[in-house]
Formats: structure tokens, C-alpha cells, sequence
């Protein structure tokens, strides 16, 4: 009897605990989002009943300004002495800042205010019904109108770009001094200054290949350089407009193998890590290196020495433009129980003294109305953009999967493979992801 | 008296059951309800975030049978996991014989050797990201160093080796663990039987092959099961060092289904591959486990 009962205890234990942790887990029974609302306003409200002050949370992954952000969030919390921002930099891994962010959100834990890319990652949390319209806010007035349009869906406003990048090659002024080089302007001196490092014994452009997303800062170069007036050259991939074994994209993909066949990068790019080619950069072993405007202050920190500058990369037969690769966009929670106070930090964040603040402490180009940087670094990278320039395209694609057959096409290009079967590889891929894509829009 | 000791078995055997409570529920929380949780998403289109879910029936199922990069990924873990597996258990069981003895020295070595097993799998892979660095990593600059340039590599790149590179990584930490099991092995072997063989004229290959090899046969199908489920499980080092790069060179299941699930947001599909893992390692594991019965 006392065995039964045990094992009856035992078993009631068990089912007990398996309906407490499955209940959510059941799609059937999804609790209503007024519910989920309801249920973090009471225990916000408990939360400021007992402080006497509203707490909200700031998601980044940007730990490079992490001493900055605290600067500013001090300067902010005298001004709103009733309101205390907790700053939260996860991860600089967009897979692992994404994976987190999406728990807060869903969990509804300390996510009020979070920075978002613009493209694949704002539309997916947009449609999960996360990302606060932003439109009759009054927010955009605060911002130059060529920098909204790239986090409108739907004709709603959900993020504002904070500020901007672009990829660029960066030079050693000192080596090029000393191998009486100047600054590249067409694709022949950039040959030219590869071959004349290369016999002088440096590395010629560093690059860090073996990180697929580092191959973008190459084709969506050329891409712009060759169709500048198509910022959607990308998206009509996607919706199968255009096709991988066309022109432009074979054109483009050709640069990159020709870039190989004329010594451009480091012997072993392809296994070289991304932080590797910065390092070898800033120790001098290389002469030049590929990346983006973002690396101007992490380049200054490894060697306060360090003197370079920039150029876009040309294309074999066409001048470079300038990029305007878009960085993180503010965004505000659209199920915060402190919406008040996340838009109120959000209004600090997009004035003219913040966004001064930021820029020039984080050495990058502001997007908020009547923000001028006297900083001999951003000055370099304005001088990117004094000619034509593109807002890059990749942030016009919907899927993340189309990025990475991209990625993986110009990594196969770029490792020595045929041009010709590696588009046709990408373009079956493509192909079979217009198809699934499809058959959800069906289903 | 014959009363009493019932009395005293069915409280203990209750008090059992009670203290059974506690492991069983950790583990129906923390094992069984995530798999079964697995198991019920596999058939469900879902993006992680959104409310909805699609129900899809086999279709995440028949979406992995046709992905080619789903059949790389079982090829690379398959090679992985060999590797892995002769390596760590040849050189574990090398390792054991030549420091089975209880002197200082040879203490000095088994901690040695199991030194690495206490590293994290981060520091493992960033140690291990240098060494293999193609321009400044150690390895590169030894084997230029002793006029072996021909030698050097870009380890984690060169498809045809970055699997077996990695492997190595895996190999250099668990040697450590194999050494101590066949130590554990090697000890438990009573000391007569060398005596006999020796007076019937055995060598010490002899001794190796018909003494040591026969009353290890149980040691070594633990380090065989114990490798094998490492093997089919690895993530962590091929994370860190390549993330299954470059063009999915050296994608393993778990990278794989890591991806689906974060980078993609495919969590339907990511569980449908966690699924077969599951059931793949089990299989696996089961055979083996028969192995080790029937020769035990």
C-alpha cells in the first residue's frame, strides 16, 4: 500500500511539474498579448512603488562604447533624476545579441530600449509585434530624412539610426611614405601598391576572410560601384527578379577572382580571422587592410601611433563610391511597461548634444540633424562620401539565409573557385530558397 | 523477527522511492521535457519569437533529408568523431602503460596530461585559434622555423584538413580523461597474472597483447562509448575556431542546428536536426553498450 502510494506521489510530483513547465510551450494556448501587458505593468508598477523611480533596461551589443554609453546615460539620469537606465551589453556575436534580445522580449524582461540592425533582424521583431512605431512621434524631425527611410516597413517608422559606417581600405601612412606611395584612386595603383608592399616585404591588403561576413565589405563594394543608382541590386535576388549568373553580379564576382589573381590580399586570407587582420595591420606586417570605418578607434586603442588613411575600393574597370553601410538603429519596445520613460531616453539619445557626444567619442558619422564632429578621423571618413555614394543593399534584404549564400559565394570566389560554377551553386541555392519562401507564403 | 525484517525492507524500500523523487524530477525537467519539447516543435514552423506556430507535419523532416549542407554535416561529425575516437583512445592507452607506475614523476605526468580537461572550451579554442593563425600562429612559424615551409598550412581553412584539425584540439583535451580511465583499467589488473605469464616465457608484447589488452576489454569500450558521444555532441571547439566554415568545411550537426536556430531562426528545422542527433547518438550508444554486455 505505501508503495502504491509512494509511486502514486511520485507520479503526481512529476505531472505536476511537467504541466507548470510545458503550459506555454503549447501553441495552442498562447497567452493573449493584453494579458502578457497586464501582467508586466503589475509588477512594474510594484517595482516603482517600492524604488520611488522607473528602471528601464538599454540592450547593445556595441561593447566598444561601452565607457561612452555610461557617459551619457550619467548625463541623462541627472537630467531625469525619477528615471534609472541600465545599460546591458550582451554580446558583440550578432547571432548570440539576437538570441538574447529575442528572450528578453519574448519573456518580457528588461528590454525597453535596444539597438536593432536594420534589414532581416528589425523585420522579423517588427512582425513579432516588438518594435514601437515611431512614425507620429515626433522623433524623426530629429534626424536627417536620407537616414529614416532605411527602417521604414510598411510605411511605419521602428528604428532610428543612430549612426553610420562605411567600408573602406585603410592605408599605413608611414609604410606608403616609406615605399613613396600615394594614395590609391584607381584599381591600377591599388595593384600597383599591393606589388610594391608585397617586394618590400609587407603583407599587402589584410584581410580577414576566414569570417564570411568580412566578404561582403568586397562584393556589396563593388556592387555599388558598379550599379550605384540600385541600392535593391540584392533584394531582386531575392525575390528572383534577377538571377546569381547575370549581369551585373557576374561582372562583380569576376572583381573579386581578378583581385586574387593580382596579389591583392595575404598569402592565407581565407584562414585569416577578422581581429587577425586588424592585428596585423596595426603591428605594421601589413600595409593596408579591408574593413570598415567602425575599426577607426579600435585601430587608434591597439597603436595610439597609428597614422592611416582611407579609400573605397575601385572596381577592376570602374571608379569607387562611397558606402553608407547603416550601424545600429534605436529602437523602443513596443510591450515596455515603462513606455514613458523608454521614449523619454530615446528623445536623450536622438538629441544634438548626445549624438555629438557619441560620435565623436566613438569616432563615427552622425545621423541626428546639426551634429558637426571636429574629429581628424571622421573627417577621413567623410572625405568617403565627398563624391557619389550608395546606402549599402544587403540592409534591403528580408532574408538572413540570402546574406549567407552571398557570403559563401564570394568566400568560394575569393578561396580560388570558378567563378562560373560557384554562381550557378549560389543561384541553385537561391532558387530553392524563393521556392520555401513561396510555399510559406501559401501555406 | 521474520515480521521485523519485512517491516525494515519495505521502509527502506519506500524511503528509496522518496529519495528517488528529487534526481527524477531534475531530470524529467532538465533532460526528458526539453527533448520531448524538441520533438514537438520538430514538426512546427516557427521563427523563436513569434507567437505563431505552423504546424508542418514530416516536412522539417523531409527540408533536412534533401539539404546537402545537412549530409556535409553529418560527414564532417562522422569524420570528427573517428578521429576523435582512435586518437583519443590509442594515445590514452599509450600514455596509460607508460606511466603506470606510482612514483612521483608519473603522478607529475597524469596531472599533466589531464591538465587540459579542466580548461574551458573557450580558452581552449582561442589558445588553439592562435596556434593555427595562418600568418602568426606557433604552428606555422615551427615548422618554418625547422625548414619544414612546405609543412605550413591554413589549418582552419584548407577544407581538407580543418575537420581533422579540429579533431586534434578535441583529441589534445580528452587524452587527459582516457589516460586516468585506463590507469583506473590498468590497476585493477591483478599482478599473478604477469607472474604466470612471465614464467610461461611471455616478452612484454606478449604480456601487452595477452594480459593487459584482454582485462581492459571493459575499460576501453567506456573510453570507446565516452568518445563516440563526445564526438557526435562536438560544438563548442568547432564553434570558437571556424563556426563550421568557411563554406560549411567544417559544419557539424551541432554548429549546423545551432545556426537554423539563431542565425535563421528556424527553430522547427534546428529541432528536427536536434532530433536525429538524438537519435543517431542513441542508436550508437545502445550498440555499444550491447558490445561492452556480451564481452564483459
Amino acid at each position: 500500500m505505501k508503495k502504491a502510494i509512494c509511486i502514486l506521489l511520485m507520479l503526481t510530483i512529476l505531472c505536476m511539474l511537467f504541466v507548470a513547465c510545458s503550459a506555454s510551450d503549447n501553441p495552442e494556448e498562447e497567452v493573449s498579448e493584453d494579458e502578457q501587458q497586464e501582467g508586466v505593468d503589475s509588477a512594474s508598477e510594484r517595482k516603482e512603488e517600492a524604488t520611488g523611480e522607473t528602471k528601464i533596461n538599454f540592450i547593445t551589443w556595441r561593447a566598444e562604447d561601452a565607457d561612452v554609453l555610461k557617459e551619457m546615460i550619467a548625463m541623462f539620469e541627472a537630467e531625469n533624476p525619477d528615471i534609472k537606465v541600465n545599460l546591458e551589453i550582451t554580446s558583440s556575436d550578432m547571432t548570440e545579441y539576437y538570441t538574447i534580445l529575442k528572450s528578453r522580449l519574448v519573456s518580457n524582461e528588461g528590454a525597453d530600449v535596444f539597438h536593432c540592425h536594420a534589414g532581416p533582424y528589425l523585420d522579423q521583431l517588427v512582425k513579432a509585434g516588438y518594435c514601437k512605431d515611431l512614425t507620429d512621434t515626433g522623433l524623426a524631425d530629429l534626424y536627417e530624412p536620407e537616414f529614416l527611410e532605411i527602417d521604414v516597413i510598411d510605411d511605419k517608422l521602428y528604428g532610428l539610426l543612430q549612426t553610420y559606417n562605411s567600408f573602406a581600405i585603410f592605408y599605413n601612412l608611414k609604410i606608403f611614405d616609406e615605399l613613396g606611395l600615394q594614395k590609391p584612386t584607381s584599381y591600377a595603383d591599388v595593384v600597383n601598391a599591393a606589388k610594391v608592399s608585397a617586394d618590400a616585404g609587407y603583407m599587402p591588403i589584410a584581410a580577414g576572410f576566414a569570417e564570411a561576413w568580412t566578404t561582403s565589405m568586397l562584393y556589396e563594394q563593388m556592387m555599388a560601384n558598379y550599379v550605384p543608382d540600385d541600392p535593391m541590386v540584392f533584394r531582386k535576388l531575392e525575390t528572383g527578379e534577377a538571377k546569381l549568373t547575370d549581369e551585373p553580379y557576374v561582372t562583380m564576382m569576376t572583381d573579386l577572382a581578378t583581385m586574387v589573381e593580382d596579389g591583392l590580399f595575404q598569402k592565407n586570407a581565407m584562414g585569416t580571422k577578422y581581429d587577425a587582420s586588424l592585428s596585423l595591420f596595426a603591428m605594421g606586417e601589413a600595409s593596408m587592410l579591408i574593413t570598415g570605418t567602425w575599426s577607426v578607434g579600435g585601430l587608434k586603442e591597439m597603436d595610439e601611433t597609428l597614422e592611416f588613411g582611407l579609400f573605397s575600393m575601385p572596381g577592376v574597370n570602374v571608379p569607387a563610391v562611397g558606402i553608407i553601410s547603416p550601424s545600429q538603429s534605436i529602437c523602443v519596445n513596443a510591450k515596455s511597461a515603462n513606455d514613458e520613460a523608454a521614449m523619454k531616453f530615446t528623445e536623450y539619445l536622438s538629441s544634438i548634444d548626445a549624438g555629438t557626444f557619441y560620435c565623436e567619442q566613438t569616432k563615427q558619422a552622425p545621423t541626428v540633424k546639426g551634429v558637426t564632429v571636429a574629429s581628424p578621423e571622421l573627417s577621413e571618413v567623410s572625405k568617403l562620401m565627398e563624391g557619389d555614394t550608395v546606402m549599402l543593399a544587403d540592409s534591403y534584404v528580408q532574408d538572413p539565409r540570402m546574406v549567407s549564400i552571398m557570403d559563401e559565394v564570394s568566400a568560394l570566389i575569393l578561396g580560388g573557385e570558378d567563378v562560373k560554377t560557384s554562381l550557378e551553386e549560389g543561384q541553385r541555392q537561391i532558387d530553392a530558397l524563393i521556392a520555401e519562401n513561396q510555399d510559406e507564403q501559401t501555406n | 523477527m521474520e515480521e521485523m525484517d519485512k517491516r525494515i525492507n519495505k521502509r527502506r524500500f519506500n524511503t528509496t522511492y522518496l529519495f528517488l523523487i528529487a534526481p527524477l524530477a531534475i531530470y524529467t525537467v532538465f533532460f526528458v521535457m526539453p527533448n520531448v519539447n524538441s520533438l514537438i516543435f520538430s514538426f512546427y514552423k516557427w521563427d523563436g519569437i513569434a507567437p505563431a506556430k505552423v504546424f508542418v507535419g514530416f516536412d522539417n523532416y523531409i527540408k533536412m533529408a534533401n539539404d546537402p549542407v545537412f549530409w556535409k554535416a553529418i560527414l564532417n561529425t562522422v569524420k570528427y568523431t573517428v578521429t576523435l575516437v582512435v586518437f583519443q583512445t590509442l594515445i590514452g592507452l599509450l600514455l596509460a602503460v607508460l606511466i603506470f607506475k606510482t612514483s612521483k614523476i608519473h603522478n607529475f605526468f597524469r596531472t599533466l596530461y589531464f591538465l587540459p580537461s579542466v580548461l574551458s572550451a573557450v580558452t581552449v579554442g582561442l589558445i588553439w585559434g592562435f596556434i593555427y593563425d595562418p600568418n602568426m600562429g606557433a604552428l606555422n612559424k615551427f615548422l618554418e622555423a625547422i625548414g619544414l615551409e612546405n609543412l605550413t598550412h591554413s589549418w582552419l581553412s584548407d577544407e581538407k584538413i580543418v575537420i581533422y584539425a579540429l579533431a586534434f584540439v578535441h583529441v589534445w583535451v580528452g587524452v587527459g580523461q582516457s589516460v586516468v580511465l585506463f590507469v583506473a583499467g590498468l590497476q585493477n589488473i591483478p599482478y599473478e597474472l604477469y607472474e604466470s605469464a612471465r614464467i610461461d616465457g611471455a616478452g612484454p608484447w606478449k604480456q601487452f597483447t595477452r594480459v593487459t589488452m584482454p582485462m581492459l576489454r571493459s575499460t576501453t569500450l567506456i573510453v570507446l562509448v565516452l568518445t563516440t558521444i563526445g564526438g557526435f555532441k562536438c560544438f563548442d571547439y568547432v564553434f570558437v575556431m571556424t563556426g563550421g566554415g568557411a563554406t560549411h568545411s567544417s559544419e557539424v550537426l551541432s554548429t549546423f542546428l545551432y545556426k537554423e536556430a539563431y542565425a535563421y531562426s528556424e527553430f522547427g528545422y534546428s529541432a528536427a536536426i536536434s532530433v536525429t542527433l538524438l537519435i543517431i547518438v542513441s542508436i550508437i550508444t545502445v550498440v555499444q553498450m550491447r558490445l561492452l554486455r556480451k564481452k564483459t
